[in-house]
């Protein structure tokens, strides 16, 4: 008896712990609902037709890996001075699996969170994101002057939109004047880029650096920066009706990272390293970036903050042309938590971010982002002039370049499939294994990660 | 009379309480739905579908698990024998021999393991940088090679390297406990074995050597154990080359990485949790054999004093 009555103390104050902390909860959730209330009551007697922006109120927990939003955060704030949003910055590499977990749990996901081009489909197809085309977030009819592709990349299977971006993202090759002016006796985007008008014109010119520098200047910091172009030129998505596709684009590129890498067209650097970036101050003719490339990783490079003394930075000493073929690389993609409990107030969030006109001026003009806004492009694409390249318009380049990407051949394969290419070619460049033997490895990872996609 | 004893022991319950529910939650829980996940087809996002054994009929055909077994084994292999012939001989070297300062050899040998695996990888990654990596431009300088070494490339390099740098943590490690064992060993044996006229190799072979070996077996099992789960190194290590993934051709693929890839990057959690027990059933056979190993060796010392 005396046992049971043990027991059952211990029981009960086990459920007396948990009950306070409920209590406590639920209390502080009847006074943040009140207070609600009486601001909503306030602004329906001051304003009848558009909503105060001040009205909304509330806190948004926010996952992003993109730095952008610390500048972005506080503008949307001067706008929407009730909205907390609650920023958690996890790295890119990282954010997936995390949020894949949460989601998986169902507790503890955040309100809105981002898709990066990698891993945006997941976030679209399997419906975690809310239907932003259906009432009351009707985003169909705010979209009319966005890049079409951005718009269709957030689309899932039936059309609905589910995601949307505040930047368009297409690339370029930038590259540096004082070289260009030495080895090809012009530093002019145009006529580089009648130059480096085909993948063999463009391997050319590093056999011309290559050259005239005395093997001390090379074309490109690593054959692996030359992946875009590969990848965009792709006629099939790399999976299409459960059959991984390689098309010709990606056989041609096993050679051409060969021949870069035996003619000692590249400095054999590895993308993102410290000696990657250290390149743009050094001794690299080319860098193939997209528009976030600029404010993102160059100049920052040729341009610190806080200059290291013996280093001659680059600034100025650059220009962006078009390569051998129109690409796109990145982009991020807001969307809202389907079961998240603030969509109203996230909406605005993500409404202001990514449609907001004065906002993607803003943007466009403080960082030179090539934003989505179409609308705003055409405003501002005129009167543009970068410090970084030497006082360039890479806007109107950009203008030129977008409407040329298709978005259509994204899967939710493709980054860990690009890597797995990435790592085949290397083991061929390498000489660890012949063109056949990792063509066959790269068809093995692929049936190892998916097993339900047919290779052969 | 034993009842009024055990109802006095229970309020004793209460205070152990915690314990126990952390432990179901965080310890037995995950356990059982691990074991739950590996019977499913379950991407993390979707609904699971439940596929049967199908999970565990793949792994067992699975060429990949095969490998990373092997990856997991030549790994820890290669980085434990000179584990433990450096920790050995260090130990004996800082016990018997009078050496100035053996304290401070001792605390500095001992330092790489306290350093956190992602500082690890980026000092390798300085160290081992393919153009401009502090190795290659010394052995550049001196001569000794002609062209930079790239190191995390090639399978047999970077396997070599992450054993070398395992070895390089844990020899101190080793080293600490077995100059604790050879403390323990009492000094009259060796007196013994100097006034029988024995030398320093000699004590070392017939003394040192066979009363250390409970402390040997310690070490090998802790270590085993933890070269199975072997994942954070060849993680870091491969970090800013290939992502982690295991390249250059999966030589850097342990199983436990195997199981992140699949459960992470390719979003298959129920393979990854069948390949969880996989890793688990391995680890269980070892622990057991070394067990009925040491068991034996215990009855048999028992029978030579009697």
């Amino acid at each position: 008896m005396k046992k049971v009555l043990v027991w059952l103390l211990a029981i009960s104050m086990i459920a007396v712990f948990s009950l306070a902390g409920c209590k406590e909860e639920a209390a502080e959730e009847e006074t943040a609902v009140e207070e609600e209330e009486v601001a909503e009551e306030e602004t329906t007697e001051e304003e009848v037709e558009e909503v105060d922006p001040a009205s909304f109120e509330g806190t948004v927990e926010f996952w992003c890996f993109a730095t952008e939003f610390e500048n972005f955060i506080p503008k949307f704030n001067e706008i929407y001075p009730n909205i907390t949003i609650n920023w958690t910055n996890i790295p890119n590499e990282e954010i997936a699996s995390k949020l894949e977990t949460a989601l998986g749990a169902g507790t503890g996901a955040p309100d809105v969170f981002v898709g990066e081009i990698a891993y945006v489909k997941k976030w679209v197809d399997s419906g975690v994101w809310e239907n932003l085309s259906a009432a009351p977030y009707n985003a169909e009819e705010l979209v009319g002057d966005t890049t079409p592709y951005v718009v269709d990349a957030g689309r899932d299977a039936d059309g609905n939109i589910r995601g949307l971006s505040y930047q368009a993202t297409p690339g370029g090759v930038f590259y540096r004047r004082s070289m260009a002016q030495e080895y090809f006796g012009t530093d002019d985007p145009d006529e580089i880029a009648a130059l480096m008008s085909t993948l063999d014109g463009y391997i050319d010119m590093g056999r011309t650096i290559n050259e005239e520098s005395g093997g001390e200047n090379f074309l490109l910091p690593g054959w692996q920066d030359l992946q875009w172009f590969p990848f965009n030129a792709r006629t099939n998505p790399w999976v299409l009706d459960g059959q991984l596709m390689i098309d010709q684009p990606i056989l041609d590129y096993f050679d051409q990272a060969k021949t870069i890498r035996d003619e000692g067209l590249d400095n054999k650097l590895a993308q993102w390293s410290a000696e990657w970036f250290a390149g743009m101050n050094g001794n690299i003719f080319s860098y193939i970036l997209p528009t976030w490339g600029l404010f993102y990783v160059l100049d920052p490079t040729v341009n610190p903050a806080e200059p290291e003394e013996g280093v001659e930075y680059t600034s100025g000493d650059w220009a962006v042309t078009g390569g051998p073929a129109s690409y796109f690389w990145g982009g991020t993609w807001l969307g809202i938590y389907k079961d998240s409990p603030v969509k109203d107030i996230a909406w605005e969030f993500v409404k202001y971010i990514t449609t907001n006109k004065d906002f993607l001026k803003w943007d466009a003009l403080t960082y030179g982002d090539y934003v989505s806004d179409l609308a705003v492009v055409e405003e501002i694409k005129d009167d543009f002039s970068w410090e970084s390249l030497g006082g360039q318009n890479h806007y109107a380049f950009f203008y030129q370049e977008a409407p040329k990407i298709d978005s259509s051949k994204i899967t939710k394969y493709d980054q860990e499939i690009q890597n797995m290419v990435l790592a085949a070619i290397t083991a061929y460049v390498e000489g660890n294994l012949t063109k056949e033997e990792a063509i066959e490895q790269f068809k093995t990872d692929v049936q190892t990660a998916y097993p339900e996609v047919s290779v052969d | 009379m034993g009842k009024i004893r055990l109802r006095k022991d229970n309020y004793g319950y209460l205070f152990i309480l915690p314990f126990f529910l952390i432990f179901l939650g965080l310890q037995i829980y995950p356990v059982i739905y691990t074991l739950y996940l590996s019977f499913q087809q379950y991407d993390g996002i979707s609904r699971a579908e439940f596929i049967g054994w199908a999970n565990y009929a793949r792994l067992v055909k699975d060429p990949v698990f095969l490998k990373a077994i092997i990856n997991t084994w030549r790994i820890w292999i290669c980085n434990f024998i000179p584990q433990l012939i450096f920790g050995l001989g260090l130990a004996v070297i800082l016990t018997q021999v009078r050496i100035k300062g053996r304290n401070f050899f001792r605390a500095v040998y001992y330092l790489p393991n306290l350093v956190t695996a992602a500082s690890i990888g980026i000092l390798f990654s300085a160290l081992l940088g393919r153009q401009y990596g502090t190795i290659n431009q010394i052995l550049l300088k001196l001569g000794i090679i002609k062209e930079q070494i790239y190191f995390l490339g090639s399978p047999g390099w970077s396997s070599a390297t992450v054993s070398t740098i395992l070895w390089w943590m844990w020899f101190g490690h080793s080293m600490i406990i077995f100059m604790a064992g050879i403390r323990a060993i009492p000094d009259q044996l060796y007196e013994a074995a100097r006034v029988d006229g024995a030398g320093g190799w000699q004590s070392f072979w017939k003394i040192t050597l066979p009363l250390l070996r409970p402390i040997m077996i310690y070490v090998l099992i802790t270590s085993l154990i933890g070269g199975m789960q072997n994942f954070d190194i060849p993680y870091v290590i491969g970090e800013g080359v290939t992502l982690g993934t295991g390249e250059p051709q999966k030589a850097l693929l342990t199983m436990v990485m195997y199981m992140y890839n699949t459960a992470f990057r390719w979003s298959n959690r129920g393979y990854a949790a069948a390949i969880a027990y996989g890793l688990f059933f391995i680890i269980m056979v070892f622990s057991v054999l070394i067990f009925i190993f040491m068991q034996r060796r215990d009855a048999e010392s028992r029978g030579i004093k009697r």
